[in-house]
């Protein structure tokens, strides 16, 4: 897929496939593309050209039936102020025509499960950043989506809350889901990931098993300054 | 520091030209179309003014001072939304701007601070305000053949010293109102402004109700008294705006010592009450500012479980009721939305009871000034469905704000976006102004023909203007700005302004057409007007499909469109 703002590439030509109980992570610098990435596999941007297929359904031709599959979260949790948590994620239910009582109680499973406690009654604009990140997590998780976007999972939260999404996401993909996650941090990239690719200037210069990438280095860190500095460019 | 708030404005614009620069040909060339728009409208406005005033003038005796009695009316109008639209401006300029809480965290004054977003609250809530009252200030010059640098010299120590009292009036009670609530609470200083809305509506019906008996008593003829009435003096002189009616009223009668006076007064209380009201902000504006952060986070603490479950039970089919239900409970539980909202039904009242006042004063029962005073009656309510679409209607969009992304990511076709949006605002302003068109032809007692034909026109003119504002909210989206007010003031929302006050004067006249020739048939002149009455429908509807479909049409395909 390519995505261009008049003169400038934020994506070129990425060609990208992530199998069912796979975790992808994408890595680059600032304003390299990920983000773009991420939001073109979700259906917020337009790809330039290209296309992108998820389940088996075109996301331009068939959105709805996409979308269906797909839980997005974005790296700033935006969501509706004035709204509780826990109406926001009614109103997430309703967005995916789910009705009925099951859905109260899957709420109940997923704010035990995010760990959103007390704060579930409590209007948006008092959360803190990590606690609108939690409530946007367990909206993504409502539908029983089949593939995870995430964009900078680990920012806002606290120690227990990166444990606690890290084995989430390691759960989702035991069970046959995928994840495609955004992130600077690249221990968790190696912690988490069963494949990496870097982006650097909207392309895509490495794809590989953590260990592919890192070759005959010791850390991935030293390979991602490697592949991105401006003599390997 | 101490030119900060010119340094700020500096970058301000600097930043608005470096957004204009940054613009792809399409945005640039509609920001462009915009200001032509805004600009064309004033042009047509100061010839629309100058056509009444000089029909006005042709009325030998009454003429004159009915003129300024309506300039008297339109500036104290103008005044009173200016300082509600500063008030209410005022949440997200003074006290919810991203900006502040950066500038307070460097070593900027608290005054120059204060003075920078008073610039900013001024600049949004007053500049759709002007392109009324400039119009005017020029169409009077005209039509008495004032001399052009008079007329500047009025706009200049005139109308602008009016807008920045009125600014100064709305950013003052916006700090006394944040302190009543941080020293009692926020359900007092409610209370205050109902008490106070409450009390300037009393004293205005008592003020006109005791004038009315005294002269009722003096006088036989209703002509008579009304004209004596419009000869004399106001009744509030210490109003600023009767201060710039005077003004206007001294220059035609070459009386330049008195206007000089009075600009002079107006230039002098603006620039007083500016200075005192920078003071003042020095000393309480930081703390008034932590006040409303503290008093945002003490706000109610949220529904129950049990309500939060009634979104997985809508009465209506998800996703819409769900969209529905999130709408609603948006709108209540905005404070600034619902204030702005009952303010304009206090104006609807206000009209109502002016239309009870005339009709028991005045003899209607001929028709012509029966059809006249009916079709009045009828522009106004366009006139208010109009101002009404642009202020809760084309928000609507916008202010699914940066949020927007949850619908978006969703398997949600957005034309039930945009038709949710158009059903919630439809069955409000219908309700509403066809409450308006009752009650006023009740009051009017107007034939039943009448009676339905402009309840049917209201009906169309509110699912057209509805359907106009929401096509033109997703054309010209602003999901960062997180105020009603702020965004039905950007050129996208003036221009559909401008666009329904057309489209509602293009109405009045298609249904005045057949009109005129249904009253020539009701006295027996003529026969009854088919071919106008077919014309006119099928224009009408021509009309309203376009109006109504286009815009939703292109909204919808630029909102799927939009990258987020």
């Amino acid at each position: 897929m390519v995505k261009t703002y008049g003169a400038i590439v934020a994506v070129d030509d990425l060609n990208l496939e992530i199998a069912k109980g796979e975790l992808f992570g994408c890595l680059g610098p600032n304003g390299a593309g990920k983000t773009t990435a991420l939001k073109l596999s979700a259906g917020l941007v337009k790809p330039t050209a290209g296309s992108i297929t998820i389940g088996g359904f075109d996301l331009q031709q068939q959105p709805l039936e996409a979308k269906r599959l797909i839980g997005f979260i974005p790296d700033n949790p935006y969501i509706y102020d004035s709204l509780t948590g826990r109406e926001f994620m009614h109103f997430c239910a309703g967005l995916y025509k789910m009705n009925g009582q099951a859905v109260g109680a899957r709420v109940v499973e997923l704010f035990d499960r995010f760990q959103v406690g007390t704060w579930a009654d409590r209007r948006c604009a008092e959360y803190s950043h990590g606690m609108k990140q939690r409530v946007v997590m367990a909206s993504a998780f409502l539908h029983n989506p089949q593939i995870i976007l995430i964009d900078e999972p680990m920012v806002g939260l606290d120690p227990a809350g990166m444990r606690l999404v890290k084995r989430i996401l390691r759960e989702f993909c035991a069970d046959s889901g995928a994840v495609m996650l955004s992130t600077h941090t690249l221990l968790d990239a190696e912690e988490l990931c069963d494949r990496v690719g870097i982006i650097h200037q909207g392309k895509m210069i490495a794809c590989g098993t953590v260990e592919e990438i890192k070759r005959d280095r010791s850390r991935l860190e030293d390979a991602f300054i490697d592949l991105t500095s401006p003599a390997a460019v | 520091m101490s030119r900060f708030p010119r340094t700020t404005i500096g970058w301000k614009w600097r930043a608005l030209w470096g957004a204009f620069a940054l613009d792809d040909w399409k945005v640039r060339a509609g920001k462009i179309i915009s200001l032509l728009v805004i600009l064309a409208f004033a042009v047509g406005a100061t010839f629309f003014f100058h056509s009444v005033f000089a029909g006005l003038l042709k009325l030998e005796g009454i003429g004159q001072p009915l003129l300024f009695r309506i300039l008297s009316i339109s500036i104290g109008t103008i005044f009173a939304l200016l300082v509600v639209s500063n008030l209410i401006t005022g949440i997200a300029t003074l006290y919810r701007s991203p900006e502040i809480p950066f500038l307070v965290a460097r070593p900027v004054p608290y005054r120059q601070l204060f003075l920078s977003r008073l610039m900013d609250n001024l600049a949004y809530s007053s500049w759709s305000l002007l392109a009324i009252g400039v119009p005017l200030v020029i169409a009077w010059g005209w039509v008495f053949g004032v001399p052009f640098y008079l007329v500047l010299a009025v706009a200049a120590f005139g109308l602008t010293p009016l807008i920045l009292i009125a600014a100064v009036v709305g950013a003052a009670a916006l700090m006394a109102l944040i302190w009543i609530a941080r020293t009692t609470s926020p359900s007092i200083a409610a209370l205050v402004v109902l008490f106070t809305v409450s009390g300037l509506f009393g004293s205005a019906v008592a003020l006109r109700q005791r004038g009315l008996v005294a002269e009722g008593a003096a006088r036989d003829s209703n002509v008579q008294r009304y004209l004596s009435r419009l000869g004399r003096d106001p009744k509030t002189p210490l109003l600023p705006t009767q201060w710039l009616a005077g003004t206007l009223r001294a220059v035609t009668q070459q009386n330049y010592k008195r206007a000089a006076f009075l600009a002079g007064l107006l230039t002098l209380t603006a620039v007083v009450w500016l200075r005192w009201l920078a003071v003042w902000a020095g000393r309480m504006y930081y703390s008034s500012w932590t006040a409303f952060g503290e008093l945002s986070v003490k706000q109610p603490r949220g529904a129950p479980e049990r309500a939060a479950n009634k979104f997985s039970k809508p009465w209506l089919p998800n996703p819409l009721g769900a969209l529905l239900r999130k709408d609603i409970l948006m709108f209540i539980r905005s404070p600034s939305q619902w204030a702005q909202f009952l303010i304009l039904v206090g104006f609807l009242l206000i009209y109502l009871l002016n239309l009870v006042y005339i009709s028991t004063r005045f003899n209607f029962d001929h028709p012509y000034w029966k059809t006249m005073v009916l079709f009045l009656n009828f522009a106004f309510s366009g006139f208010i469905l109009a101002t009404l679409s642009v202020r809760f209607v084309y928000p609507l969009i916008s202010l699914e704000g940066r949020g927007f992304w949850v619908v978006r990511k969703s398997p949600l076709k957005i034309e039930m976006l945009f038709w949710e949006k158009f059903c919630l605002a439809f069955i409000v302003f219908i309700a509403l102004c066809q409450m308006i068109v009752y009650f006023s032809n009740y009051i009017l007692d107007v034939n039943r023909t009448m009676m339905v034909l402009t309840t049917a026109a209201t009906f169309l003119m509110g699912a057209t203007l509805t359907g106009l504002s929401i096509g033109m909210g997703a054309l010209f989206p602003d999901f960062k700005d997180e105020s009603p007010m702020r965004i039905a003031s950007t050129p996208g929302g003036v221009m559909t302004v401008v666009i329904s006050l057309i489209y509602v004067g293009i109405m009045v006249a298609l249904l005045g057409w057949p009109t005129r020739g249904y009253f020539l048939y009701l006295i027996g002149r003529d026969e009854f007007p088919i071919r106008q009455t077919l014309w006119s429908l099928a224009i009408v509807t021509f009309l309203n499909g376009l109006l109504m479909l286009l815009p939703m049409r292109f909204g919808q395909r630029a909102l799927a469109n939009q990258d987020l």
